[in-house]
């Protein structure tokens, strides 16, 4: 059962309070992005899908009754909603498979499938690739992708100049293409 | 704008890379969390769309258009009752039926259409 300070903060959110949203969407989005990743194994996705979810909820404000249930249960539900919209969307679609070599071979023209990218296979690939790059570049390429961080954040921790930043990020993305072609290459001579 | 030798333009084909590289990478990473940097960039834009006149007055335009459908209703249900109750004064008063009824349908129909449309 909610207790009072509980269903007051539920008017509040209700209301917009932008106190009450900031806390709200700053808990919740570990938690939407654990249920996404445990669906696909894919952080791009599931970081578009925590988005889309988070935008449903503030755009569909006025559908929320706070007597039916608590914020959380509401946006779990809208994320539930998205779950069911994406797996629409991938049944109408035609399905990706066969060898991802085949798909890093055009990595710069065409979007790698999401199902691809869900392949624990992929993600080794792309580690051992990571691998064999300069420390630097390694360092680069996390801080920008994974952390998510500016050109001039990243210039900030490695105590250098944004445009270094640029220059060194340039050089590391052409690395990886590198090295993950070079692997789709030992593939093929371990095939044959 | 420059093209390469597969008669892509080099933008989108950095575009593309760019794009690519960006969901390999977070691949890579076994953490089952969002970076900092999105989950910080997500709450401020979620907080500005919150802040949007559109999304305030959300509540307020809920209230107007019930109103709306109710006089909608109201609306239609009288032209309804107009229409029957001249009907009925027409044949108590023998005035020609006919052009009655179609004067009052047509009468009818176009309120019908105008309130239906305010319902729908």
């Amino acid at each position: 059962m909610p207790d009072e300070l509980e269903k007051r903060n539920w008017a509040g959110f209700a209301k917009g309070d932008p106190d009450i949203w900031r806390e709200f969407i700053n808990r919740q989005i570990p938690l939407l992005f654990g249920v996404f990743m445990k669906r696909w194994p894919n952080p791009s996705l599931a970081e578009e899908l925590v988005q889309k979810s988070v935008f449903d909820a503030v755009r569909g404000l006025d559908s929320y009754n706070p007597s039916k249930g608590s914020p959380k249960e509401w946006l779990l539900g809208i994320a539930r909603n998205n779950i069911r919209l994406e797996i629409r969307k991938r049944s109408a679609r035609p399905t990706a498979n066969g060898d991802i070599s085949r798909y890093l071979q055009t990595i710069d023209t065409e979007p790698l499938p999401d199902e691809i990218l869900e392949r624990r296979e992929t993600a080794e690939m792309v580690r051992w690739a990571l691998g064999r790059l300069k420390s630097k570049e390694q360092a680069v390429l996390r801080a920008k992708y994974t952390e998510g961080l500016m050109a001039v954040e990243i210039a900030g921790q490695m105590h250098t100049t944004e445009k270094a930043v640029h220059n060194l990020l340039y050089r590391a993305k052409i690395s990886l293409r590198r090295e993950l072609k070079l692997m789709k290459s030992s593939w093929m001579i371990g095939l044959k | 704008m420059n093209l390469k030798n597969d008669n892509l333009p080099f933008d989108d084909s950095a575009a593309q890379l760019e794009k690519n590289i960006s969901r390999l990478v977070k691949l890579a990473d076994d953490s089952n969390k969002p970076g900092r940097a999105f989950t910080r960039s997500l709450i401020n834009s979620a907080l500005d769309e919150l802040k949007r006149p559109e999304i305030k007055e959300k509540g307020i335009t809920s209230e107007v258009s019930c109103w709306k459908r109710a006089m909608g209703w109201a609306a239609m249900f009288a032209a309804a009752c107009g229409a029957g109750l001249a009907f009925v004064l027409s044949v108590l008063l023998e005035i020609n039926a006919f052009f009655t009824v179609i004067v009052f349908f047509l009468m009818f129909a176009n309120w019908m259409t105008y309130f239906g449309g305010l319902i729908l």
